[in-house]
This record gives structure tokens, C-alpha cells and sequence, in this order.
């Protein structure tokens, strides 16, 4: 994009700014994971539970990257894929050296939401949730970017690595504002019909709502032109 | 010999006659700046919000991308001090085309010619004109650098080298005739990036009232839809 909108991101990629509802939650929890506790409030009564990979049934397999960042990002999926609910982390950069490199599998042909949240001293924090269906034995590949103003979370099929394809099942999920660590993150949403519907890009990178206050009040008639 | 001084001849004619109609840049900022017009946007308290481009595709019709709009209020087009109110008529977000209409009977820009961006030329000559930065009517050239296709062959973007800043949006990326062949539209800004921008097809504006259509009733729809939960 060249001037208001600026999605550095893929098309129809969630991408988001800071969430400041979340920042307090995740300064917590970033914390808790990094050690950094001289920079956290009181610790909270939450243990971090690891992601447990699947290992029977159909699977497909997720690689996990970002780019070097300075900060702490975490990257997990929940026990409960629908709703965010339940959070399991799979990695974090503070695990490999401030760049997420990691491995798992995940349940095919089932809803897999995965969740990205970012820190770094004087930044604020950021989160970006997505949902997708994984398909027996493909290869995704997950990449989360950050940059100084945001954070961007991205699904490729790479099953053929020499023609690497944005996952079209992948849509980006609105968090609760009121979440709190027992409640869902994501808002609920029709996640099958979510999944069934074809992706499209979106270079524009806007929400029709974004354009509310210009767009003809009803759908233009049908002049017979 | 003979036969071979008059094919080379043959060819040389036809080589020229591909470039007869080209004009000198000079010639094609005359012939296309009084269609490409400055949009400036402004937020709910009619303070300036960003700015962009817009060319003018049909009589009191500009063609512009639908981001140069996002968050607006309400838009204007700009040129030389003079400025008139458009008014949003046709979406294609996810293409990032929108159709905008002057209705004051005073402007009476040009229209531009279009060209079939289905037959262009990685290597073909272009310019861009657009308002760079808020700097009214800029002209820079290059080639096209790459046709940009999906796995159905279709034209998805025209990348070139002729150089976008943030402000192109919604300018015009023409021929050497003057035809509009895109709408520029992106840059890309990964770091060790150099000139990679890319241009909407025009062809696409076929397509626009019909995606616009489904785009706003789906829409529309679904506000209908939540306003009655």
C-alpha cells in the first residue's frame, strides 16, 4: 500500500496492533515465560501449559518461524481451537534465540487456531490470532513478522516448497477485550462457515467499515447498465 | 542481397511502427496530467486525513484505490488550487478499486484512453503519474518488470520500475501512448527491497460494478443482519 492503509502483511492476513485490553494480560504472561519478572506486576496464578503434539489420527505438520526480533514473543495454540480457550505454547523466541524456529504437528482436517503475542522493552505489546484447517499430511508453514509497529501472523502451504501457497483457509481472529486466562481469547465466530468460505485477497487491506462514513447508504440499483 | 536489404528494411518499418505512436514524456504529461487528479481525504471534523490519486477513467469518473479512502469522512479532488467533492460509488475492497464521481458540472477533465492490460510486455515502456507525497502531478518512467499472474494465468498486478512513493496510490501507470494500462497501487518495502511497485490492471474496471455490487449487498446484508440480533 502506498498510503493510508499500510498492511505490511500478506493480503487478508491478521495483522495487529497493539490490543491495550491484552497488554496488561500479556506483559504477565510474557513475563512469567521470560523470566523477566523485575518488570512484571505480581505473578499471576497461571502455570503455562505446554502444547502436547498429536501423534495418531490424520496429522499434518506446522514449522514455526519469525523474523529476529530484540523482544519476547510467544506462540501458541489452545486446547480449545474454537474459541482460544485453554492456551498451549508451542514455542517462544526466548527457546531459540529471539527468532521463533520450531516444529509440531497438528490435528488434520480440524480447526487449528494458533496465537502470536509479542513484547519488547518501551514497544508496546502486540497479539494476533488466526484460525485455519489443516489437511492430512501437508506442511505449513507459519511465519510471524514483527516490526516497531506491528506484528503480523501468516499460514503458507509448503507441502511443495517450490510453490509455496497462502493458506485460503485461514481467517485472522477478533480477541475478547474482557479475556481474561480461564475465559475464551477469541470471539466467537462461525468457525466452519469461517473455514469453508473461499479466502480472498485483499489488497486493499481494509474492512468495508473502514469506508462506512463514504459508501452509498443502500446498494446501488441495478440500473440495467 | 537484394531480398535481404528489403527484409531488413521490412523489419526495421515494423520495428518502427511499434514505436509510431510513442510519445516523447514531455508530450504524454501534456496529454494525461489533466486527468490525474489529487484526492485529498479529510476525517469527521473536516480535518486532513491523507492523500492519494485519481484518474479520470469516464466523464465526472475517477478510478483510485479504495485505500487512499479508508477512514475518510469525506474526499476531495485537488488540481492547480481548484478543488471539487467526490463522492464514493463503487467498492471493490479486495481489490482495492473504487470507482469515485464529481457531480459539479465544472469538472470537465479529460478522459483517459485504456489499453488492454491482457497484452502487455514485460519490458515495455511506462510512465507513472500520480501526487507522490502530496506533490502534485509527478512523472517518472520505467518498464514493466513482470506480468504478475495467478495459477489461472490471470493478470493479478504489473510490477515496474517506474518508481511509486506513498501518495501514488490511485495514480495512473500508462503507456507510451498514453493509454492507461494501471492503477498504482503498492510498494514493496522489505528491507534490500529496490524499486519493486506494482500497478492494478485496468482490465479489472470491467469487473468493478458487478464485485461492487456483491460487495456492498453482502455488506449491507450483514449489517441488516446484526442490527436486527
Amino acid at each position: 500500500m502506498l498510503d493510508n492503509a499500510v498492511p505490511a502483511s500478506p493480503p487478508d492476513v491478521p495483522s495487529q496492533e497493539s490490543d491495550l485490553a491484552m497488554k496488561h494480560k500479556v506483559l504477565l504472561f510474557v513475563g512469567l515465560l521470560a523470566g523477566c519478572a523485575a518488570r512484571t506486576p505480581a505473578p499471576v496464578p497461571v502455570t503455562p501449559i505446554n502444547y502436547q503434539a498429536p501423534d495418531t489420527g490424520p496429522l499434518a505438520t506446522l514449522q514455526i518461524r519469525s523474523n529476529q526480533v530484540a523482544g519476547v514473543g510467544v506462540f501458541s495454540s489452545f486446547a480449545d481451537q474454537r474459541v482460544c480457550k485453554g492456551t498451549r505454547v508451542i514455542t517462544s523466541t526466548k527457546a531459540s534465540q529471539n527468532q521463533l524456529k520450531a516444529s509440531t504437528a497438528l490435528r488434520a482436517d480440524e480447526p487449528a487456531s494458533l496465537w502470536f503475542t509479542y513484547v519488547a522493552p518501551g514497544n508496546r505489546p502486540c497479539n494476533v490470532a488466526l484460525t485455519f484447517k489443516p489437511l492430512k499430511d501437508k506442511n505449513y508453514l507459519v511465519f510471524a513478522a514483527v516490526s516497531e509497529l506491528r506484528c503480523a501472523l501468516a499460514v503458507q502451504d509448503i507441502s511443495d516448497p517450490s510453490n509455496p501457497k497462502l493458506e485460503p483457509t485461514q481467517f485472522g481472529r477478533t480477541f475478547v477485550a474482557t479475556a481474561t486466562w480461564d475465559s475464551a481469547l477469541c470471539v466467537a465466530a462461525d468457525v466452519d462457515a469461517q473455514l469453508a468460505k473461499p479466502r480472498k485477497p485483499n489488497l486493499s487491506g481494509l474492512k468495508m467499515d473502514d469506508l462506512k462514513a463514504l459508501l452509498p447508504t443502500a446498494p446501488a440499483a441495478d440500473s440495467g447498465k | 542481397m537484394n531480398m535481404r536489404k528489403l527484409l531488413s528494411c521490412l523489419c526495421l518499418a515494423l520495428l518502427c511502427c511499434g514505436e509510431a505512436n510513442a510519445l516523447e514524456p514531455d508530450q504524454l504529461f501534456k496529454l494525461i496530467s489533466p486527468s490525474v487528479w489529487l484526492v485529498r481525504t479529510f476525517d469527521a471534523d473536516g480535518l486532513p486525513l491523507g492523500s492519494g490519486s485519481a484518474v479520470v477513467i469516464r466523464a465526472h469518473k475517477l478510478i483510485t484505490n479504495c485505500h487512499v479512502l479508508g477512514k475518510a469522512s469525506s474526499f476531495s479532488l485537488v488540481k492547480e488550487r481548484v478543488s471539487y467533492k467526490g463522492v464514493l460509488e463503487e467498492v471493490d475492497i479486495e481489490r482495492d478499486f473504487c470507482l469515485i464521481a464529481v457531480a459539479d458540472e465544472r469538472f470537465d477533465a479529460p478522459v483517459v484512453k485504456l489499453t488492454d492490460s491482457d497484452h502487455l510486455s514485460v519490458g515495455q515502456r511506462v510512465v507513472t503519474l500520480g501526487n507522490p507525497r502530496a506533490l502534485e502531478m509527478t512523472l517518472s518512467d520505467g518498464l514493466i518488470s513482470r506480468l504478475q499472474k495467478n495459477d489461472e494465468e490471470q493478470l493479478e498486478a504489473i510490477q515496474t520500475s517506474a518508481p511509486f512513493s506513498p501518495g501514488s496510490s490511485g495514480g495512473g501507470l500508462f503507456d507510451m501512448e498514453g493509454r492507461l494500462i494501471g492503477i498504482t497501487q503498492r510498494i514493496s518495502v522489505s528491507t534490500g527491497s529496490q524499486n519493486l511497485n506494482f500497478a492494478l490492471p485496468i482490465n479489472w474496471l470491467r469487473d468493478l460494478p458487478a464485485r461492487s455490487k456483491a460487495q456492498l449487498d453482502e455488506y449491507h446484508s450483514a449489517a441488516k443482519g446484526g442490527a436486527a440480533k
